[in-house]
């Protein structure tokens, strides 16, 4: 029985996964459903930098744009093909994930969020000015769909497929991150940083490339939205958009992969479901949030994982990581 | 005797004004179980941290195996060799046992981000190379059965020597042990003197800052003193039990 559970956990997911557009083929669902796709690889993002390394971000939205307007820009202007936007999306947002890593090595804590803060709105007010480039407030328009073969990606339910196997590539590299040296490497240093320093890890480094990964990730995330919803426009790269994608993760568990998804998942979902009560909506998903902190300080990805040990009959803690809700207590 | 292990020249540090450490002359030869005593705030610590490269001094120079190190960071002198444990236990909690070791070979692994990815054979058999390694270290100081709890949830005294597995597993030629026996109940001191001499046996040299004199007298082939910063004495255990200075630093001078 429990190791049926063990094998025959992944495929259901997969199924379930894959199965939607059988189920509908709604576009206001399917809609919903991509972009659950793309902030779980947002909140999964994220997490490399806080919850793998402990280092602050607030200002994650940033690389997503970044990586929307590049993939936006290299398709429309440009004509490449799609991939090769998706592809400088990535490296684009990563190097920028990489200048801004640079010089806030030396900040922490609360410091390094004000900094990472203020990236996005440096970010945010060059979308918007520097008209010449990316079309300022009124946003590019025209951004072309992928075609796979003979397939075109054009509607929300095909586009699905594309976002759902990119979330699967996303969550297979963050897990065989979370399990290498180096991935242990940036658990040392959220841990203690003076600690990890004296087992010989450069924590400098570390700290760099969990800030160009996370970024690299978020600019993949921005290039799917771009082709999804085929415009951007610098109103979905606001500070605010940086706020929800550290709830989603706060509220999944920080340092919890499963988490970062369910949290994505659940409050891209919530606030649809709240739309009922009209103008109480923004109230009752920010108590949902304040309650998820509160009384589940390790996120939904605590109770995950706790299911997963039961059924799997792994009474304890086996897999040799547990997740720090120390982040969370901070926020 | 060749060039000393480690040895510093008129290392100094102050903050601002007050001379943590002043001046210390000191060599430790290989193979040597060296320990540092002093009343509290003598500076023992900052010693410490000067020579394994948390602060960097005000003056002078640490030298280890003849290369200057003064102004390496602590992470590259990991790597050159040394190792330590801290006075106020800084495990990584929220990790087992078993990582916490493991963070311990990071810089004798090579697997790299691609590596990561791609989980290569390489990379699958470094780990597997790795985490016997460290099971036999951890077996060594006595943990065997707890390598999968978190290490925040140990007892206070498996976390001292968790503390000292992850240490070796840097594999160091030289070991710091910043009060290895503080806290520890007295049934346990025997089990710590004599991980200490097991460690002597590999062939590491052991600098060790300790309070509890009968550990320090029991297995130190030197020791040296420090007050207010400054060398006081070095010698043998026997010598600097009936040293002057020694003991009027203790005590106090009989007026």
């Amino acid at each position: 029985m429990r190791s049926l559970y063990s094998k025959l956990k992944i495929p259901v997911m997969l199924v379930v996964l894959y199965g939607l557009p059988f189920v509908t083929q709604d576009p206001y669902v399917m809609h919903l459903a991509n972009m659950a796709m793309i902030y779980s690889i947002l909140a999964l993002s994220l997490n490399v930098l806080t919850g793998f390394t402990g280092q602050f971000s607030v200002g994650h939205a940033a690389f997503y744009g970044i990586g929307a307007y590049t993939s936006g820009l290299i398709t429309v202007k440009l004509g490449w093909p799609i991939w090769a936007g998706f592809i400088a999306a990535g490296v684009i947002a990563g190097l920028a994930g990489l200048l801004l890593g640079i010089p806030t090595l030396r900040l922490r804590g609360l410091y390094l969020a004000v900094a990472t803060l203020g990236f996005g709105e440096i970010v945010y007010q060059i979308l918007v000015n520097w008209v010449s480039l990316t079309n300022g407030p009124k946003g590019l328009t025209g951004v072309p769909s992928p075609t796979i073969g003979p397939w075109r990606l054009d509607m929300y339910h095909s586009y699905y497929y594309l976002s759902a196997t990119a979330l699967i590539v996303v969550v297979f590299l963050v897990y065989r991150l979370y399990y290498s040296r180096v991935g242990r490497a940036m658990l040392a240093i959220r841990e203690n940083e003076l600690a990890a320093e004296a087992m010989g890890i450069n924590s400098t480094y570390y700290k760099i490339t969990a800030f160009t990964i996370s970024s690299f990730f978020a600019g993949i995330a921005g290039a799917l939205y771009a082709h999804e919803i085929m415009f951007v426009s610098p109103e979905s790269f606001v500070n605010a958009e940086s706020v929800s994608i550290l709830c989603m993760m706060v509220v999944g568990g920080v340092g919890s992969i499963p988490g970062s998804i369910v949290g994505a998942i659940a409050l891209t979902i919530i606030p649809e479901y709240l739309r009922a009560v009209g103008d109480w909506r923004l109230v009752l998903y920010g108590a949902v949030i304040v309650l998820m902190v509160t009384y589940a300080p390790q996120g939904l990805g605590g109770w995950i994982t706790a299911l997963d040990h039961w059924l799997a009959g792994t009474g304890h803690y086996r897999s040799g990581r547990a997740k720090k809700d120390k982040v969370a207590a901070e926020v | 005797m060749g060039t000393p292990l480690l040895k510093t020249q008129s290392l100094s540090i102050s903050f601002g004004g007050v001379h943590a450490v002043d001046k210390v002359d000191m060599e430790v030869e290989k193979g040597q179980v060296f320990a540092i005593i002093g009343p509290n705030g003598a500076g023992k610590t900052t010693f410490f941290n000067l020579v394994s490269g948390y602060y960097f001094p005000t003056g002078g120079t640490v030298t280890f195996k003849g290369e200057d190190i003064t102004r390496l960071k602590a992470y590259e002198r990991t790597r050159r060799g040394i190792g330590r444990t801290f006075q106020n236990i800084m495990l990584f909690r929220e990790l087992s046992v078993l990582d916490n070791a493991m963070v311990g070979l990071h810089s004798r692994l090579k697997s790299n981000l691609i590596g990561a990815f791609l989980r290569t054979r390489a990379t699958r058999e470094e780990e597997e190379r790795g985490r016997e390694e460290v099971r036999e270290l951890l077996h060594f100081v006595g943990l065997d059965g707890h390598e999968d709890n978190l290490a925040k949830n140990l007892p206070y005294g498996m976390q001292k020597r968790l503390e000292i597995a992850r240490a070796l597993a840097t594999r160091p030629e030289l070991l710091l042990l910043d009060e290895p026996a503080a806290g520890l109940p007295t049934q346990e001191l025997s089990s710590l003197v004599e991980i200490i001499q097991k460690i002597r046996d590999r062939g590491i040299t052991v600098i060790l800052i300790e309070h509890k004199m009968d550990v320090v007298m029991s297995i130190s082939d030197r020791i040296m003193v420090l007050n207010f910063g400054e060398k006081i004495a070095e010698g043998t255990p026997e010598e600097v039990r009936h040293n002057q200075a020694v003991i009027e630093a203790y005590l106090g001078k009989e007026e």
